[in-house]
């Protein structure tokens, strides 16, 4: 092999790859990526069996070869490189050089063909087409709902779901739910997937705040993803999701209306002095009056008040604050509706005026 | 055929049910040589059969026939065996026939006769449990009304009163299609009347009943500490009779046993004929599993029938129960119908719930079966004598009760859990190499489990 | 303070496809015919010891046979029916026969042994009789993971094994053990590991 690049042209689509790629897994090429020349372009390759990333650059000056390497030290020698640098790489199957000015690196190389690359499948269920930034912000809206970690394989990712025309996201970790949805510019097939958590997370970093086209194309086990010069192949959870449209509540008639920034930053400075495992907040409630109440295991306790328009029961609920802080980092709206039945049921969090978003939050008890 | 044997089956066809004929002596054959008589059976059960039941009066018939004292040799003879299975294919097709009939009116099923048109007479089984009571019931199909009025019919359950009575309901029905006809059971009526008290619609109720050639009630039973009801047939009853319309009852005891009825219907009960039923000898109840397997087209061997007939004594619907079961395992395994296979689909309908095991009843067992005291069970003592029952008893506690390792340690003098796991390791590797430990362990499993 | 849970765990409904079957294959294969157009048994008996599966088999053939419109007569424990109770049955019996509906019936022994009414004894008996066995240990650790998977859980062989170990082995309150992890992992947000049942032991069950 044997190619001329730049630094920053390496730089980019070896940074975009590399976030999925394990430091220590117990098949070793897996900590390689691959890099593949054809046709005047260089395709770079990371995988973790369950999600691959590639990206593409195009390069005039290369001959068709492909082989594989270990990205973090790849990524490292290039980022430790001088800015503007000129790469010379070249290698055999087994070895892989790089040369430029007084620096060189002769890395261990492992032949591409035994690089497991997931297959994109040939038969497509459903597909659709949506602005990146547009992806990318229902994806912030939802994303920090998911499970981490969780002994349920189906809480530790996202539904995506493809219903009558419209595109619905849903996260939940049993304690709160967040909902988006939008409609799509075209019909599409409806279509029911469970996204795993490191693929949303590898979106929301790779999708760019353009409304450049995203394609999204789901088939048997799999969905892929086309924007950019980017591809992404991942496989989904294999479950059920949960029945979200029974836990969204429905005629809530407590509720009020109020700043986000305002309510969120008087959470912030109550949260201070809750207990710092369970997080737990009071919120009481009365005509148009709330308190804000913690106390912690030192005998510490915060009060934040706020006025608002609040007509209904008085009522006296607790929360985990970083749940309600949440929400209300991630919606981009001026105002904000929280609304309730009674201590022991869910709150429904909802930007006035618009329908496609909720949030549901269940309470603790006090 | 020979003249003695024509002669012996008419005589037996006079005296016997059709049913015990068609079973027993049907399929024999007979010949005579000088004074010695052979009758060939199709199986050693018809054989002993015969021989126990109706020796004595074959050879005294014979006797009377040859004039000079004979002996009767039974044999089991192969090729007589496919003859008599002919008669019962021609029984197969008299059954058959209704069957169709069934087919015919099932669309009809739900109509207001509530008569089944499968209980015929002609499917009825017969036996001396049922005999008179079959004949008074086929009399009064004849001649509704003229003679026996009412017709009260008491028995167990499962006897085939329902059978009965709807044959009559039919047999009426298929002679006479104007015949008002209604069979109901009695719970159906009590709810008529509360019906009727509750729409104020006792004209429609009146003229529904009081116009009746037939009816036929069933389990009179239920109208007990109903007074309403009763009052209302009590009218009914007077009213039919008078018209000289026919009244069918059946109950589960006799009229003046009948708990919480008024003295007044008592009495009207019985003032026609009371017949019983009663639960069917084993030869009927043989009888009846064979025409059942027949119906269901399934061939089932005599010595299976009297297996079954003699596990199961009560009632008809029991054995048909036993029956069902039979064939239902024999369809899912695809194992033929033997008595092997007829022993173990029995055991789930007459198997005796088993005992809820208890730790205290295995440490007793165990106690007196090593000639212990019980006490010795959650003593602190670890000589061998009483080290091993103790053990014997955790690693059965273990295997014969759900509880857990800590709930049997402490049910033995709140003794440490592994202690029990150590019990349990022990006792089962000694099993293996240790016969009498393992012929004990057997031993007590059964005992405890019984 | 402690976290509510949204009711979000998957269902883990007793169907017939998940009854796991050991020694009942017949019954099992008899109550799945019940509901078809080839039916040759239409009245059931089923009897056994606790936690030998008779309510797991009413309630899914109940939800099938509503899924299917068919019209069922179902009573459990029957051994406790008062005289009241018993009449009912016996009337919704002998209507079920007339309008060639299905009738399945449970109880802690067979038929006759109950001291029930005669005449409802006898019909119970009439139909096909099953005794449901109970399930050997290594089927129940089956029928657990079985469940957890269901409920899209993962649950570790050695917990298994702790709960054969230290706790009842009726399939019931190993069920009941089950939810519990399960309801308290979810609000916990932690794994479930021996170490977290040995806690949770320590306490009465949720």
């Amino acid at each position: 092999m044997n190619i001329k690049i730049s630094r920053e042209t390496l730089l980019k689509p070896l940074t975009e790859v590399n976030g999925i790629v394990e430091r220590k897994h117990t098949l070793p090429i897996l900590s390689n990526i691959m890099l593949e020349a054809k046709n005047n372009t260089l395709v770079l390759t990371a995988t973790d069996l369950e999600i691959q990333i590639s990206s593409q650059i195009e390069s005039s000056n290369a001959n068709n070869f492909s082989i594989t390497v270990s990205a973090r030290k790849l990524l490292d020698i290039c980022r430790a490189l001088p800015e503007g640098s000129e790469l010379d790489l070249s290698g055999t199957e087994t070895r892989v050089t790089v040369k430029t000015g007084k620096s060189k690196f002769n890395l261990q190389a492992l032949p591409s063909a035994d690089f497991p690359l997931i297959n994109r499948s040939e038969t497509t269920a459903s597909k659709f087409v949506i602005e990146q930034n547009k992806f990318k912000a229902l994806l912030r809206q939802v994303e920090f709902s998911m499970a981490q970690q969780d002994i349920r394989y189906y809480l530790n990712g996202l539904l995506l779901e493809i219903k009558d025309g419209k595109l619905n996201l849903v996260g939940t970790d049993g304690h709160r739910l967040s909902f988006t949805s939008t409609t799509l510019n075209a019909a599409a097939t409806n279509q029911e997937v469970i996204l795993p958590r490191k693929t949303v997370i590898e979106l929301i970093k790779l999708l760019n705040d353009s409304d450049e086209e995203l394609a999204i194309e789901f088939a048997n086990n799999q969905v892929s993803f086309e924007f950019s010069s980017i591809k992404i192949i991942s496989k989904i959870i294999d479950g059920k999701f949960p029945d979200y449209s029974r836990v969204i509540p429905q005629g809530h008639q407590n509720k009020f209306e109020t700043d986000r920034l305002g309510i969120l930053l008087a959470m912030q400075r109550a949260s201070i002095l809750s207990n710092e495992k369970y997080r737990g907040i009071r919120m009481v409630l009365s005509t148009n009056n709330i308190k804000m109440i913690s106390t912690n295991s030192e005998q510490e306790d915060a009060e934040e008040e706020l006025e608002l328009n609040y007509s209904g029961d008085s009522l006296d609920i607790g929360f985990n604050v970083t749940y309600l802080i949440d929400v209300l980092n991630n919606i981009q709206n001026d105002k904000v509706e929280f609304s309730f039945a009674d201590a022991n049921s869910s709150c429904l969090v909802t930007i006035p005026g618009n329908s496609d978003y909720k949030y549901v939050v269940m309470p603790m008890r006090i | 055929m020979n003249e003695f044997w024509s002669n012996c089956l008419n005589r037996f066809q006079e005296e016997l049910s059709q049913q015990q004929f068609n079973t027993w002596i049907k399929p024999l054959d007979c010949d005579i040589q000088e004074a010695n008589v052979r009758l060939y059976c199709p199986n050693r059960f018809v054989m002993q059969w015969v021989k126990d039941k109706f020796s004595q009066q074959i050879s005294q018939l014979a006797e009377d026939y040859l004039k000079q004292p004979c002996e009767i040799e039974f044999i089991i003879s192969d090729t007589k065996k496919i003859d008599a299975v002919e008669p019962r294919v021609n029984t197969a097709q008299e059954v058959k026939k209704p069957k169709e009939v069934k087919k015919k009116t099932d669309t009809k099923s739900a109509n207001s006769d509530g008569l089944n048109p499968a209980f015929l007479f002609e499917n009825f089984v017969t036996g001396r449990a049922n005999e008179l009571a079959r004949a008074a019931a086929l009399q009064i199909a004849e001649k509704p009304g003229e003679s026996y009025n009412p017709l009260f019919i008491y028995g167990g359950v499962g006897l085939g009163k329902t059978h009965l009575i709807q044959a009559i309901g039919n047999f009426v029905k298929s002679h006479n299609s104007e015949a008002k006809i209604k069979y109901l059971h009695a719970e159906r009526y009590v709810s008529d009347v509360v019906k009727a008290y509750g729409n104020k619609s006792f004209d429609e109720f009146k003229k529904k009943y009081h116009s009746l050639d037939l009816i036929l009630v069933d389990d009179i039973q239920f109208f007990a500490k109903k007074p309403r009801t009763q009052e209302e047939f009590f009218y009914v009853f007077n009213s039919l009779i008078e018209s000289k319309k026919q009244i069918i009852i059946t109950c589960d005891t006799y009229p003046k046993e009948i708990a919480d009825m008024d003295e007044r219907l008592r009495t009207r009960f019985s003032w026609g004929l009371t017949v019983a039923v009663e639960p069917p000898e084993l030869e009927m109840r043989v009888a009846i599993l064979l025409k059942k397997a027949e119906e269901a087209k399934v061939k089932i061997g005599e010595d299976v029938a009297f297996f079954v007939a003699k596990q199961i004594r009560s009632n008809v619907r029991e054995l048909e129960g036993a029956l069902n079961r039979i064939i239902a395992m024999s369809n899912f395994t695809g194992r033929e119908i033997d008595i092997n296979l007829a022993k173990e689909a029995l055991k789930d309908l007459i198997a005796v719930k088993s005992r809820q095991i208890t730790i205290e009843n295995i440490q007793k067992t165990v106690a007196d079966y090593y000639k212990i005291k019980v006490a010795e069970m959650y003593s602190k003592k670890r000589t061998r004598n009483f080290a091993r029952p103790r053990q014997v008893a955790m690693a059965l506690a273990r295997e014969l009760t759900n509880f857990s390792f800590p709930e049997i340690g402490e049910a033995f003098g709140n003794r440490h859990h592994t202690t029990v796991m150590h019990a349990c390791d022990e006792i089962g590797g000694m099993k293996n190499t240790d016969p009498v430990l393992a012929r004990d362990i057997a031993i007590l499993t059964q005992v405890i489990r019984d | 303070m402690k976290q509510l849970l949204l009711d979000i765990q998957l269902p883990a409904k007793p169907s017939l496809d998940n009854f796991l079957v050991g020694s009942n294959a017949e019954a099992i294969h008899t109550i799945s015919q019940s509901l078809t157009a080839q039916a040759t048994q239409r009245f059931i008996y089923l009897w056994g010891a606790p936690g030998s599966g008779k309510t797991h088999l009413l309630s899914a053939t109940r939800d099938a046979a509503e899924g299917l419109g068919k019209s069922l007569v179902m009573a459990d424990d029957v051994q406790d029916f008062s005289e009241q109770q018993q009449i009912d049955l016996f009337n919704a019996y002998n209507q079920a026969r007339e309008n060639d509906s299905l009738v399945l019936v449970a109880g802690n022994a067979s038929p006759m042994q109950m001291g029930l009414r005669d005449d409802l004894a006898s019909r119970l008996a009439w139909g096909v009789t099953y005794q449901l066995h109970p399930l050997s240990d290594e089927e129940k650790a089956q029928a657990l993971k079985a469940r957890a998977k269901q409920r899209g859980m993962k649950l570790p062989d050695d917990v298994v094994d702790y709960c054969f170990r230290y706790l009842r082995r009726d399939l019931p309150s190993l069920m009941a053990t089950l939810d519990a992890l399960d309801q308290w992992s979810l609000t916990e947000k932690k794994p479930i590991t021996v170490a977290m049942l040995r806690k949770l032991i320590q306490v009465p069950l949720l």
